[in-house]
């Protein structure tokens, strides 16, 4: 689901040790430096933005609030974060992450160089999302060294969930399905989308979700997009909307079609969504029509094709009919053998 | 003036420079205080990376991805020739492909992702001119339009904060203060809101909300920067948990004096930095000469994106002239060291004579429940 990013995320985002412990943290960091070794890095650099800073938050719990950061973790010894922001706001930073050593970017290039030392290589994840300036900047003081690019092997690890995560997207879940009733409802009531997806974003918020954006249709039937026009409030049926909301960093997304009359669009959606649902498990490739992406820390950690066990995804069909676009989808934890159902759309 | 008369200047400054092809670029991000000139001159929020191809001649043609997107662009802006696409590099190449470019110049290519930006960089090709500085230059006053949305951003916020001090109160946690506000704010009609705010007994300075709980005795700072149809506005407030102190309240008056002097000089003609030094001389006078420095304030103001941070940070080094209609907040932010970190800050726009305030009531100490 791609959102416009928010300047600033003002969320409760303060790592709590009683909901991810370091122990988390640890384990995580252990499979990031195999990699690491495997691939003859000394050192990862892992860059994160307020739009998307999964692979950041994996390792550290830091969410970027005011801009961007980087993560530096060295094959041994203590990690570094290199915070967006003045020196007097590092104070604030720190709540963030159960990293000590939280400075502000200054100049990063430089210190990312430092801080690979006499190292022959530098694992970069995340860095395709890097502004070109900024990368340029990087590479140019690392070089001759090479910048080795981990994300194939570090998003698998990623998304592969612990028992722990799974709990956390399970909330998730239940606050999604709290937003998806309330904008439900007020579609039905003929109020017009914008307002129904706001009222939603404030239920999910209402129940104990950290964050809740919901997109939703311009027109009859049409795709779910930003609502960010004043002007975008228009009752409208059929409606569809994208929501999203977070849970201690952990996100769970779906589309929802709310109409007053059954349709052969909405009746195709829903048919195609329960034949992927029966067959989803490790390995399984799902029928075309329908769609499936990794989902946990970002909104997007990977295609679905094929599904693997111990992720979750994101799992949507579509059909459209003339002008219109019906959806139905669901969020599925997959395992060897079958998938378990997190939410799903109530026809 | 309206986008077309952006867009004409845009143009005389390509041919001054005998450039053919202007490929502006965003990244959609649409930051209060980050430069995308591309939405700038499209006047459009891109939900994911865009283009704007302007050529010498005057046509032009937007490029948006992702496909879908393309209805919203359509009806946000239904002037320019549009191309939907899934990958902009492809749509981009294609376009160039149809009409020989000639000399190429770009901007905003820096904040382009890498793995794009790479991919882009081989269409346009490495002699292309960067183009920001001259852009940025020649489109720092806003358009009719967005001076219309910064009036109602602006609008949003003041209601924004008369509401933040009816809610807030001691055991309220910041961030839940913040996400409060936001949701307010949105219901006005906001699209996004750029809110540092941050509580204490004696703050350094502002930052985004933690969840830390406000208790009695703090003093509540905020930026609070709505945006509305893509135009963001901002005032700096501060509010005391419970009654305010007197050194609280004396101190409060003293910003808000230099904040004035600073506004009051405002007009075409005058440079930046005499509005910073307006403000810094009231502090001066009031025996805080050094004070008038970082860490103890950052910056007396600055441009409000999206798109064009002109005429930058209010600083004693920024020698921009001012023109007629530029929007501006300008904020002393102050650390004082009786009372902490103190923010009020009103937005502006330069007239033909002098300034308008964007905002109908400027700041005041505001004091919530303790």
């Amino acid at each position: 689901m791609r959102l416009l990013e928010t300047t600033l995320l003002t969320g409760p985002y303060d790592w709590d040790e009683r909901v991810l412990p370091r122990s988390e943290y640890e384990g995580r960091l252990e499979r990031a430096r195999a990699a690491m070794a495997r691939a003859g890095a000394v050192a990862l650099a892992v860059y994160g933005h307020p739009g998307n800073y999964g692979a950041l938050a994996y390792l550290t719990n830091f969410a970027p609030k005011n801009g961007p950061a980087l993560a530096l973790v060295p094959l041994e010894g203590p990690l570094r974060i290199l915070a967006s922001g003045t020196p007097k706001m590092m104070d604030v930073a720190k709540r963030l992450t159960w990293i000590e050593d939280v400075r502000p970017l200054g100049n990063v290039a430089k210190v990312v160089a430092e801080f690979v030392g006499d190292g022959n290589a530098l694992g970069a994840w995340a860095f395709g999302a890097l502004p070109q300036g900024l990368y340029a900047g990087i590479a140019g003081a690392v070089a001759p060294r090479t910048l080795l690019t981990l994300d194939q092997a570090l998003d698998a690890v990623r998304r592969r969930k612990s028992p722990r995560e799974l709990e956390l997207m399970r909330g998730a879940a239940r606050f999604l399905a709290t937003a998806m009733g309330e904008f439900a409802a007020r579609v039905r009531a003929g109020i017009g989308v914008r307002s129904a997806a706001l009222t939603a974003e404030r239920a999910a918020i209402a129940a104990g979700a950290q964050d809740a954006r919901a997109i939703a249709s311009l027109s009859p039937g049409g795709v779910p997009l930003p609502l960010d026009a004043a002007s975008d409030e228009r009752a409208l049926d059929p409606a569809n909307a994208g929501i999203a909301v977070q849970n201690h960093g952990y996100w769970a997304s779906g589309y929802v079609t709310v109409a007053r009359r059954p349709s052969a669009a909405r009746s195709q959606a829903r048919e195609a969504l329960a034949a992927a649902l029966a067959v989803a498990r490790g390995g399984a490739h799902l029928p075309g029509s329908v769609a499936a992406n990794a989902i946990g820390l970002s909104l997007e950690e990977g295609p679905g094709n094929p599904l693997e066990a111990g992720a979750v995804y994101a799992v949507t069909s579509s059909a459209t009919e003339g002008d219109e676009t019906a959806y139905a989808s669901a969020l599925v934890a997959v395992t060897e053998n079958a998938c378990d159902a997190l939410w799903q759309e109530q026809p | 003036m309206n986008r077309a008369g952006r867009i004409e200047r845009v143009l005389c400054r390509m041919a001054a420079e005998r450039i053919d092809t202007l490929v502006a670029l965003s990244n959609a991000k649409h930051h209060l205080a980050r430069i995308n000139l591309a939405a700038h001159l499209m006047g459009y929020r891109a939900l994911a990376e865009s283009a704007l191809v302007l050529r010498a001649d005057g046509t032009e043609r937007l490029i948006v991805t992702p496909v879908y997107d393309a209805e919203r662009a359509a009806l946000r802006r239904p002037e320019p020739p549009l191309t939907a696409s899934d990958d902009l590099a492809a749509a981009l190449a294609e376009l160039l492909r149809q009409r020989a470019p000639g000399r190429i110049a770009t901007t905003g290519l820096g904040a382009i992702p890498h793995d794009l930006a790479v991919r882009l960089l081989d269409i346009v090709g490495k002699d292309a001119l960067p183009f920001d500085d001259a852009v940025n230059e020649v489109t720092a006053p806003k358009t009719d339009e967005e001076i219309a949305n910064a009036r109602k951003a602006v609008a949003i916020a003041e209601q924004t904060h008369e509401h933040m001090l009816a809610v807030a109160r001691a055991g309220l946690r910041e961030c839940d203060l913040a996400v409060e506000m936001n949701l307010y704010a949105k219901g006005l009609g906001a699209n996004d809101n750029f809110l540092m705010l941050s509580g204490g007994p004696h703050q350094q300075g502002v930052g985004a909300s933690s969840n830390r709980p406000l208790e009695r005795g703090d003093v509540i700072i905020a930026e609070s920067t709505p945006a509305y149809d893509g135009q963001f506005g901002q005032i700096c407030r501060s509010a005391s948990v419970g009654t305010p102190s007197n050194v609280l309240v004396e101190k409060y008056a003293l910003v808000v004096r230099a904040m004035t002097a600073g506004i009051e000089i405002i007009r075409p003609g005058i440079k930046v930095s005499d509005v910073a030094g307006a403000i810094d001389a009231v502090l001066t006078d009031a025996g805080y000469e050094k004070y008038n420095r970082p860490p103890y304030m950052n910056r007396r103001g600055h441009g409000m994106g999206a798109g064009s941070m002109a005429p930058g940070d209010i600083a004693i080094e920024n020698h921009t002239i001012l023109e007629e209609d530029m929007v501006f907040v300008v904020h002393p932010n102050q650390y004082l060291p009786e009372t902490g970190y103190l923010l009020c800050g009103e937005p502006v726009r330069v007239t033909a004579t002098g300034f308008e305030s964007l905002s109908k009531k400027w700041a005041e100490l505001g004091a919530v429940v303790a």
